[in-house]
């Protein structure tokens, strides 16, 4: 069973994780909008980063953390 | 039943003034020695015949001179600090009475737990050498600097050598050697890459403020990283989307040298960026894309990595210096406790504890090769799910190779629009490989474990779960990933690897001849032998026979006696079997059909 909101012991990492997410989001359009290939390549390798932990935030939510 | 009392010397075998010398020595060798590479490389680059002022000048030195002004200031810092002695051999404190009863007792209570510690075993910390070597403050930076050397220059030849990849230093000394080179340490040594490690080492080090010195205030925010989302299946998918974005951008060759500087300095980057937010070493166990990789082959190896040699005096340890550090060391970066380790998954080799332990109770023992992948009565889910997952990359990597592949990614890429996006990030990019298509394939394989699971599940009635029988079972899957992987890199080390002679010469591409080595008639290919590929397919037999050796183990040790065993154990022999023949069938079809391809040698 999915955590409440209000519950949810991680919430400050939660934020910071959107944040970041955003961050790197924005980073893209730019580096889009300026064909700056190395800057897009750095700015997916990072985004595959923040994919990582974010796919592993919704399992742990989904089995309440339980790996073992 | 009471612990054997162990012999260990209360003076240092090395307690004469020529090695106390030699401890102070070896840290300012180590300065000298950065120093000096730096002069050479600036030498060479002001005898260049390229414009001081040019953009690969200034990239060259904006890079060098901050890095090797702040390394060598920290280590003058840490040889003033530690210059009276701070090193030298404690000598263990007396042990614990209470360890004798106490502690044997709740050791007898978990000795299921601790089955990992039978059997024959040598212990090189019994050698004054090792232990002599293992108490150094400098042990770890002397085996991080020179990496940390070679990384840097890595990242400057990409950025301001020559796009030829096989004359850039970046693309030969990491794709050609490294990948190769790091593979062969996992399986020999375990997490010995972790110890050597230069993008962990540089972020510690700016952690810490020091090289080798233990000091006293830590430059970081120290946040913990979450409990609930602590599993290596972050550096599982990280490994997963690098090796899409290495294929995509075509990093490890022939691409352009600049995306492996770009990779690496982004994995510094990010380890930076991790050791400044969160506790001790948080990048490696929750970022690294290798952790995973490294931590699951290391299973083969036959380091048991540092551990409590007696777990009872451990029971009895009220202050565990191991896990909290102490005045001569730091606690394990890896949040590791010796005295209850069942693997050596997360041993960094760092060391730490051993120096810290005040009762000289952790060595490092030698033992019987893929003990640590059957042996832990401890499994884990989230790793058995990791290497499914990690088996799939595998069997993607090989099967890219294929023409059939090669059609039905691009058909897919043009119905998809795929190709498209591609464009869009990269306009010089077909847009292989699809992501569709390569995450498709790579969850085959967790499908096929979890299909097995669910049989093996049947056959006992459903009194073992899917879930168990995944978790223990695929464990087994660990040597052949180890060597499927290991062979997977072969064609490119083998009939590449060479020209690293001719760059170490001229790393940027510049016409540099440093060693005299610049000109050797040493060309990519040229080192094309047929009989790669027999080394290949043995290496995967190998693997093969050694996972059916693993799965009979965990038969014996996990389910004996349980309902359907037998049939549980010859269906998971027979999964190992399966994907052996199936990865031996893709290796020589790969030669036979596409033997232009850098992973298939022509075969005669």
């Amino acid at each position: 069973m999915l955590r409440s909101r209000a519950n949810n012991p991680n919430k400050k990492f939660d934020q910071g994780f959107l944040a970041i997410g955003a961050v790197l989001l924005g980073l893209l359009v730019v580096a889009l909008f300026t064909h700056v290939a190395d800057f897009i390549s750095v700015d997916v390798m990072t985004i595959m980063l923040w994919l990582s932990v974010g796919t592993v935030m919704v399992l742990s939510r989904l089995n309440q953390g339980r790996w073992e | 039943m009471a612990s054997p009392q162990r012999d260990i010397p209360r003076m240092s075998p090395y307690s004469r003034p020529i090695y106390k010398w030699l401890d102070r020595l070896v840290p300012v060798a180590l300065a000298i020695f950065m120093v000096l590479v730096f002069v050479d490389y600036s030498w060479w680059m002001l005898k260049s015949p390229i414009h001081l002022l040019s953009w690969r000048s200034l990239i060259f030195f904006g890079i060098w001179i901050p890095t090797t002004l702040f390394y060598v200031i920290m280590a003058i810092k840490d040889i003033a600090q530690n210059w009276n002695g701070r090193w030298e051999f404690a000598g263990p404190q007396a042990r614990n009475p209470l360890a004798d009863t106490i502690g044997v007792e709740k050791v007898a209570m978990q000795r299921d737990f601790f089955r990992s510690t039978t059997g024959k075993r040598y212990d090189l910390t019994k050698n004054p050498f090792f232990r002599w070597l293992f108490h150094r403050r400098w042990y770890q930076f002397a085996a991080q600097l020179p990496n940390v050397i070679i990384f840097n220059i890595v990242i400057i030849a990409g950025l301001i050598g020559v796009v030829n990849p096989n004359r850039n230093f970046a693309t030969v000394i990491t794709w050609y050697v490294w990948f190769g080179v790091l593979f062969v340490l996992m399986i020999g040594v375990g997490r010995a890459w972790c110890l050597i490690c230069p993008f962990s080492a540089q972020a510690e080090w700016v952690q810490r403020l020091g090289l080798f010195g233990r000091g006293k205030k830590l430059f970081t925010l120290g946040r913990k990283w979450p409990q609930q989302y602590s599993t290596v299946l972050i550096s599982v998918f990280f490994f997963l989307g690098l090796t899409w974005a290495e294929e995509f951008y075509n990093v490890a060759g022939p691409g352009k040298p600049a995306f492996t500087s770009m990779l690496v300095a982004g994995i510094i980057i990010w380890d930076l960026f991790y050791a400044l937010t969160f506790e001790r070493r948080s990048f490696c166990h929750y970022g690294c894309p290798l952790n995973g990789v490294i931590g699951v082959v290391s299973a083969v190896a036959p380091f048991e990595g540092f551990r409590a040699k007696d777990r009872t005096l451990c029971k009895t340890c009220s202050t565990k210096e191991c896990m909290r550090g102490s005045k001569r060391s730091y606690g394990c970066g890896w949040y590791e406790y010796p005295g209850s380790m069942s693997s050596n998954f997360y041993c960094g080799l760092t060391g730490e504890c051993f120096k810290g332990c005040p009762y000289e109770n952790v060595g490092l023992a030698v033992h019987a090769p893929l003990k640590e992948a059957y042996q832990p009565r401890k499994k884990r889910f989230d790793l058995a799910l990791g290497v499914t997952l990690m088996m799939g990359a595998l069997f993607f990597e090989i099967l890219n190779a294929t023409p059939q592949y090669a059609a039905f990614d691009t058909w897919l890429s043009r119905i998809t629009g795929w190709n498209l996006v591609a464009k869009a990030l990269d306009g010089q990019l077909s847009g292989y490989p699809n992501p569709l298509d390569y995450l498709g394939i790579i969850l085959i394989w967790p499908l096929f474990a979890w299909a097995i699971a669910q049989i093996g599940s049947l056959l006992s009635r459903r009194r073992l779960t899917a879930r168990e029988l995944l978790t223990r079972y695929a464990y087994g899957w660990i040597p052949l990933f180890g060597l499927g992987i290991l062979a997977r890199q072969l064609p490119k080390v083998l009939t590449n690897g060479p020209t690293i002679a001719r760059v170490i010469s001229d790393p940027f591409g510049f016409g540099w001849n440093m060693f005299g080595t610049a000109q050797l008639p040493l060309q990519a290919k040229s080192f094309a032998p047929t009989w790669i590929l027999w080394v290949q397919l043995g290496l995967v037999v190998l693997g093969g026979i050694a996972s059916l050796f693993v799965t009979q183990k965990i038969s014996h040790l996990d389910f004996q006696g349980q309902p359907g065993a037998k049939g549980i154990h010859v269906l998971m022999m027979s999964a190992v079997v399966v994907q052996m023949i199936v990865m031996m069938g893709l290796y020589y079809y790969i030669a036979l059909v596409n033997p232009g391809h850098p992973l298939s040698p022509p075969i005669r």
